[in-house]
């Protein structure tokens, strides 16, 4: 302190942000102290959100859960989808064919595409730049079409099923994705541009909101969060499933941990996905798309109406739910935040006795208060928290 | 003790039992149809195949005896494989009626073909066309189409209601239940053929059509019907009785009910009242809430309170041992009325199975509270009487049982007041000055004593409506209101004072009765006798 300087009287000052803020994701609300313009403290409130997924679960047969996954992280709904039925299907010890596995794979790179998008059109948005936002949403929105060309619907998607999925690909499928991920990696690709050697966008991104690797691990942090510190650890290499071994795609790995890293991960996973869609689009096999196994998976609707042995069946699916073998299970897939896991607990019945969801972006979210947010301007605060792509449908579940 | 080897794991068993019998008891799962525990053994739908080690066959484990030594395997490719077959020939000319069958969710072919077969159907050729609308009698509908032909009900017909009136008729796959010709299935036991039906092929009049078996909640109470006291399950929807079941008890009704007292299960539906209504001078009664009918019965029985004279107090055969003690209390401590009633049904049909004379189900119980309380009931005549003759001038009614319900309400006219309490709109409460709302049954808390002097339990199968409660709860109420206060936070404490208190029940845990009742150290009357 110089001489001239002297003592104001000054008290922190408390700011409450959110829980209805426009740039506080889903919702989510932070009393902020402030000593001037730098965060001393924060207290960031989670729950907002919180639908009690878990236990309404216990109350539902097990099919009936599918459309709830669809609400968890609600970018990406088709990986939530696969990551319960491969639980389930853990569960219930069925293999599903390999062009399920191939539709499954497709479908969730597909969404991590989107769910990339979305996080860093709004990242930009974050510092001030609309235009890159509007550039990834309308991106995004080609996928989006694609994704309801094959479920129906762009969001609420209820797609899988136990023991595959719900719908074979439409004819002409393959040429209809190729070519909106053409138009939509070109859009991408211009957002791309006007932000990551943008003078502007770097000054308030790089080395801001740092964690570093062991900090990362020690708080159970997975996705391109941990990607971002130099982790190259990524479920689909890591513990392969459906056909991830088969396909070839790179780790992209970040040196700092800081929300510029995030960016940069983010947008290179966003491209090896797609590289992973044109693969899976290539060697996709004919085949069916579901198991056939009557305990698990409704009969077709020709024996439901003409005999008794097929009503029966679907009777039982459908007022008593699938029977899944007693048991606990954890099943995995890497979402787009990271590991999303579910931990399933069956007594045997119709439905589960617990549901638990790891939700990554859950445990992202203790990394604010500790360590990504304090000693930082205000103004940082919210493309920091927007790094941390906080779905409040998963976090708060 | 004899012993037989089951699937690999030793079983004892006692001379005389079957494989089965061995079987449940250790939690072995064998499918069948046919047979049922508390009936005969027909052997008939061959379900129940087991291999039995050096038989020739399969040999059914309903009628195999258990011997020394034997050795049963239930779950080997063999058993399984018979399992498969034989489900598959029940189902051969089995109608498609699952979303039209009121069976459908509680029916044994679905679970078995879930659980036995689970294969496509094979069948080609037509199926075989029967009856489907066989109206049995007064209460029972027959479908031929979806019979297994088990014959329970005609063995039940035969066994327990010992009445013949089922049999079966034609052969091999045109098999189907009937009456003789110019019969009917009109038995007052008639509707147990339904319980007994394994498949949707019997279904009861008041039932169909009503409620799918899976949407409604089931709980346990006892038939009001008569003072037998049958065990039953109340299974209702959104506060709506839709059946009553019945539920084994061994001491009571073993699996049986009787027709008389299923068709009470509307009685908590009919005339429900779940808010308080009054009535001003000569007008019909209007409903308000609950607080305001409270300050009314309050204003009402202030005035009559300590008063002692030309008041009279009933309460209803229906209320439970805990009403009938806080009733007893309240006309001695608070009201000291002069004239203590009892009302119920008039009594009806009997027979040497479940039914008896009396219909109200706790005389038994109110009785012996009013006795230790040293209170002398006199009975509904003499109450109608006391009205004309003007010693009695105002009355509280507990319950709207009663024998002459129209008679009553016209002498019940002139009184200056009458306060009713009741779970619904009878002749009482076209007369009262106000109506306060009860609970019925089977939303109600309580201990019902039946003939056999066997104690047992209603529960609350489902809340109270709007401002309804128990007549116990209203009755504390307006004593506080009165300025007597009574501490019974709970039903458990109540209990525990009226077994404190009464020297009827000193003996008697009335704090834990179990789900089947216990039986009271108390005379056992004639009539309890039965034969089932």
């Amino acid at each position: 302190m110089t001489d001239t300087a002297f003592d104001l009287p000054t008290r922190n000052m408390e700011i409450a942000l959110g829980p209805s803020h426009p740039a506080m994701h889903g919702t989510v609300r932070m009393m902020v102290e402030l000593d001037g313009e730098t965060i001393v403290k924060t207290e960031t409130e989670v729950g907002f959100l919180h639908r009690g997924f878990e236990k309404e679960s216990e109350s539902v047969h097990w099919a009936q859960i599918m459309p709830y996954c669809d609400r968890l992280n609600y970018v990406s709904p088709l990986i939530n989808n696969f990551a319960y039925a491969m639980a389930l299907e853990k569960l219930c010890e069925v293999e599903i064919p390999e062009r399920a596995k191939y539709i499954r794979v497709i479908a969730a790179e597909i969404s991590r595409i989107c769910d990339h998008m979305t996080c860093n059109g709004a990242m930009g948005m974050e510092v001030g730049g609309f235009t890159p936002f509007l550039y990834m949403v309308e991106a995004r929105e080609l996928l989006y079409d694609i994704v309801e060309e094959l479920t129906g619907q762009r969001i609420t998607v209820n797609f899988a099923r136990i023991g595959g999925v719900a719908h074979d690909l439409p004819p002409g499928f393959a040429g209809r994705c190729k070519e909106a991920l053409n138009k939509a990696f070109k859009l991408f690709d211009d957002a791309d541009a006007l932000l990551t050697r943008n003078r502007i966008f770097i000054d308030r991104m790089n080395k801001v909101g740092r964690i570093t690797k062991e900090q990362a691990i020690a708080y159970g942090i997975t996705g391109p969060m941990l990607r971002a510190t130099g982790v190259a650890y990524d479920l689909r290499k890591a513990a392969p499933y459906d056909v991830y071994d088969r396909m070839d795609f790179d780790v992209p790995v970040g040196e700092n941990g800081d929300t510029y890293d995030r960016w940069l991960v983010r947008l290179e996973e966003a491209r090896q996905s797609r590289r992973i869609v044109e693969q899976a689009l290539a060697q996709i096999p004919p085949g069916p798309i579901c198991i056939e196994d009557p305990r698990f998976v409704l009969p077709p609707k020709d024996e439901v109406y003409t005999s008794i042995e097929g009503l029966m069946n679907h009777f039982k699916l459908i007022i008593e739910g699938a029977r899944v073998p007693a048991g606990e299970v954890y099943g995995y897939t890497e979402g787009g935040n990271g590991e999303l896991g579910f931990y399933i607990v069956s007594d045997g019945s119709g439905k589960p006795y617990k549901c638990r969801v790891r939700s990554p972006c859950f445990t992202a979210m203790q990394l604010l208060d500790p360590i990504l947010l304090p000693g930082n301007m205000i103004s940082d605060i919210v493309p920091i928290f927007g790094s941390v792509n906080m779905i409040g449908g998963e976090c708060d579940r | 003790m004899p012993s037989l080897t089951l699937d690999g794991k030793k079983v004892d068993f006692q001379p005389g039992e079957t494989i089965i019998q061995a079987a449940t008891r250790e939690n072995v799962d064998i499918p069948y149809y046919c047979w049922h525990p508390r009936l005969s053994v027909a052997a008939n739908c061959r379900m129940c195949l087991v291999e039995v080690e050096k038989a020739p066959k399969l040999m059914p484990a309903c009628q195999t005896a258990a011997t020394e030594g034997m050795v049963v395997h239930t779950q080997n490719e063999k058993v399984k494989d018979a399992q498969r077959a034989v489900h598959e020939f029940l189902l051969v000319n089995h109608p498609i009626d699952c979303p039209i069958c009121d069976q459908a969710g509680e029916c044994k072919l679905q679970d078995y073909y879930m659980e036995y077969q689970l294969k496509p159907s094979r069948v080609i050729e037509h199926k075989v066309n029967k009856p489907r609308l066989e109206q049995l009698g007064p209460h029972v509908v027959y479908n031929a189409e979806r019979c297994v032909v088990c014959t329970r009900c005609v063995r039940f017909m035969d066994e327990v209601a010992q009445n013949s009136q089922l049999g079966v008729f034609n052969r091999g796959d045109h098999s189907e239940i009937g009456c003789a010709p110019g019969t009917t299935l009109d038995d007052p036991y008639s509707l147990n053929t339904v319980d007994v039906c394994p498949v949707g092929a019997l279904t009861s009049t008041i039932f169909r059509f009503k409620q799918r078996a899976w949407n409604l909640k089931r709980s346990d109470s006892v038939c009001s019907g008569c003072a037998r006291g049958c065990n039953v399950h109340v299974d209702q929807r959104s506060g709506v009785v839709y059946r009553l079941l019945p539920r084994d008890n061994d001491a009571v009704n073993k699996a049986w009910l009787c027709d008389e007292g299923r068709l009470t299960y509307n009685r908590p539906n009919e005339g429900k009242i779940t808010e308080a209504l009054v009535r001003e001078g000569q007008d019909a009664p209007i409903t308000t809430d609950g607080v305001a009918g409270l300050g009314k019965a309050v204003d009402l029985l202030k005035p009559l309170a300590n008063a002692g004279m030309g008041v009279a107090a009933s309460l209803s055969l229906h209320a439970t041992v805990e009403e009938a003690y806080v009733f007893g209390r309240f006309v001695k401590d608070v009201l000291q009325a002069d004239t203590i009633a009892v009302l119920g049904l008039t009594p009806g049909s009997q027979d040497d199975l479940l039914r008896v004379a009396d219909k109200n189900p706790n005389r038994a119980g109110v009785m012996a509270v009013f006795a230790d309380l040293n209170l002398k009931p006199v009975d509904e005549r003499e109450l109608m009487q006391r009205m004309k003759s003007g010693t009695v001038k105002a009355w509280l009614a507990v319950g709207h049982e009663t024998s002459f319900g129209p008679e009553l309400a016209a002498a019940a006219k002139a009184l200056e007041v009458v306060v009713h309490i009741a779970y619904a709109r009878g002749p009482i409460a076209e007369v009262a000055r106000v109506t306060l709302p009860a609970v019925s049954w089977v939303q109600t808390d309580g201990t019902w004593v039946n003939v056999q002097q066997r104690a047992q339990r209603l529960k609350v199968g489902f809340l109270p409506e709007h401002d309804a409660k128990p007549s116990h709860a209203w009755l504390m109420d307006i004593a506080s209101r009165l300025g007597v206060a009574y501490a019974w936070p709970s039903m458990t404490t109540l209990r525990a004072e009226i077994e404190s208190q009464l020297p009827a029940f000193r003996e008697v845990k009335l704090t834990q009765v179990p789900p089947t009742g216990t039986q009271l150290p108390w005379a056992v009357p004639a009539e309890a006798a039965s034969k089932i």
